[in-house]
């Protein structure tokens, strides 16, 4: 198992907002987290990351435990997130924004590193932007230049939070190849989505969240043929 | 006023006006990334002046021990900050602002009285150092060396800390941790350590202007609350977080503080925070600030 989150529970100050969730991912599987908006999807993604810790429960990577460690250890430990809100740095070139994830003290490889040639293989208009500032990207720019900058820590788990979030359905289209280009090079995927069909594409199992509790649980090929499931769940 | 008088009172104005810079950009820096106004940084800026002042009368007896002070006073002071962010601030960043201003108000009294415990209330004086002491003719007028010598100063660390934070890998760090910390840190960029760092660098700052000042002027105790005063005041005229900001406050500064006594000699005083006042009217996030 390459990650093993175990019934945590996590708060924002006083308000607790996952309720003994439990999710686990096998190495080169793509999983999805269904759920409308507030459900606690990034949070639970704070909550690898280490940005939130959880109070209780326990999140294993590798069959390590990582709670409780800093978001840049567990960073280093190869876990990439692509935040929600993308979070360029404005005032960094887009060569900047990758070269400053890049180069850390990273242990085991598994696979070829990231650099800025390989990136730019997968994302071409970032070549063209490279020194362009961070800032002045249209928001599908951002949003490729966001994955790439986490994939230049070269991550073995990388989580997506709402990656086709705000993109026109053609920048989406071109998301969604580049991510199942990730997915073919080996990469482990956990990603969030209110826009299923795009979710229901890309992934290979499904986490379906309610207020902070999981609901159900199971392959996306289900989901296609029980389109009731999502009827009951998510009410589309 | 000849003009003799009056280039060599705008000299004098702009290399004090070099000295607050160097204070001020610490400041803004270590607010920028930290986001901790440091009330204490003036009372840093006071330990290098008496760090100067130890250094240079111990090793009165070698040649240039100026020179040795100047090396070695700026780097003694940014270990105190390193020690200061490791122990002290570390612990507040995630409590309330009214924390940090508790804590570096009482920073100031800490080294404060730990200088008064060793210098006394009186005031220590530092002879300017061989070669930069006399004075130097330029276009057939007369100038002291010194200030000329500060502006340059001034103008060294105004441009390495621009290419240092523009060009170089630790620059692009610097602004990243200043833009968001949280992303920094998920993108596995040790933050703590970057705080650690600029906080030093800060505090390097500040005991570089504590070293340079001395032979212009005196070290005293109280000098920090005046010299923090005039950085809010810099920081505020340029745009905090701005480095060229600064730097135009500082000069800005020193000439309002060279000139002032000369226009109305009652309103002297007043004239940088009547400037202050009217900035943050009309263009609150100050001349080369970013508006929020
Ligand atoms: N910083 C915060 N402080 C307090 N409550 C928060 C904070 N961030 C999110 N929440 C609350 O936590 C719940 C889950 O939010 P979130 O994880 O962002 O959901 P999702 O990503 O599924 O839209 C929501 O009810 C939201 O209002
Ligand atoms: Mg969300």
């Amino acid at each position: 198992m390459l990650l093993e989150v175990k019934k945590i529970n996590t708060f924002y100050d006083l308000s607790h907002i996952l309720f003994n969730v439990s999710l686990e991912i096998d190495k080169g599987e793509t999983v999805c987290l269904l759920g409308r908006n507030g459900v606690g999807k990034t949070t639970i993604f704070r909550s690898i990351m280490g940005l939130t810790p959880p109070r209780s429960g326990s999140i294993r990577l590798y069959g390590d435990e990582i709670k409780g460690k800093k978001p840049y250890e567990i960073a280093r430990l190869g876990v990439g997130l692509v935040p929600e809100d993308r979070e360029i740095f404005p005032d960094l070139t887009v060569r900047e924004n990758l070269e400053i994830a890049g180069k850390k003290g990273r242990k085991e490889k598994q696979t070829e590193d990231w650099t800025i040639e390989k990136v730019h293989r997968l994302f071409p208009i970032l070549r063209d932007r490279n020194n362009q500032w961070g800032g002045t990207l249209s928001g599908g720019e951002q949003q490729m230049l966001t994955i790439a900058r986490t994939l230049m820590g070269n991550p073995t788990l990388l989580l997506l939070d709402e990656p086709s979030e705000g993109l026109a359905p053609m920048i989406t289209k071109t998301i969604e190849e580049q991510i199942l280009l990730l997915k073919k090079e080996g990469l482990t995927i956990l990603l969030s989505e209110q826009n299923s069909s795009f979710a229901l594409r890309v992934s290979d199992r499904a986490y379906i969240l309610e207020k902070g509790h999981i609901l159900w649980q199971g392959k996306t090929s289900e989901l296609r043929e029980k389109p009731e499931i999502m009827m009951t769940y998510l009410g589309v | 006023m000849t003009i003799e008088a009056f280039i060599g009172q705008a000299l004098s104005g702009i290399s004090v006006g070099m000295v607050l810079f160097l204070i001020a950009a610490g400041l803004s820096i270590i607010f920028g990334t930290l986001k901790v106004l440091n009330l204490a940084h003036g009372t840093i800026y006071m330990v290098g002046g008496f760090l100067c002042y130890i250094l240079t009368s111990k090793l009165a007896h070698i040649p240039g021990a100026f020179w040795w002070a100047l090396l070695f006073a700026p780097i003694a002071v940014a270990l105190i900050g390193g020690v200061i962010e490791v122990l002290l601030l570390r612990r507040i960043y995630s409590q309330e602002m009214l924390y940090q201003y508790i804590l570096t108000f009482a920073l100031i009294l800490i080294l404060g009285d730990t200088c008064k415990f060793f210098f006394g209330v009186g005031y220590q004086t530092v002879s300017v150092p061989w070669p930069v002491n006399g004075n130097i003719a330029l276009w057939g007028l007369s100038f002291p060396t010194y200030n000329l010598f500060l502006i340059g100063c001034g103008i060294v660390v105004f441009l390495g800390l621009s290419a240092l934070m523009r060009y170089t890998s630790l620059g692009s760090i610097v602004r990243a941790v200043t833009h968001n910390r949280e992303t920094a840190n998920a993108l596995g960029i040790n933050v703590p350590r970057v705080y650690t760092g600029v906080f030093m660098l800060g505090s390097y700052l500040a005991g570089l202007a504590g070293t340079l000042m001395p032979p212009m002027s005196v070290v005293a105790l109280g000098s920090d609350m005046a010299v923090i005063i005039e950085c809010f005041i810099i920081v505020v005229i340029g745009g905090l977080g701005s480095l060229p900001g600064a730097f135009l406050g500082a000069i800005i500064l020193g000439l309002l503080n060279a000139f002032g006594i000369y226009i109305i000699p009652k309103l002297a005083l007043a004239f940088p925070f009547m400037l202050m006042i009217v900035i943050l009217i009309i263009r609150p996030w100050g001349l080369l600030g970013k508006p929020e």
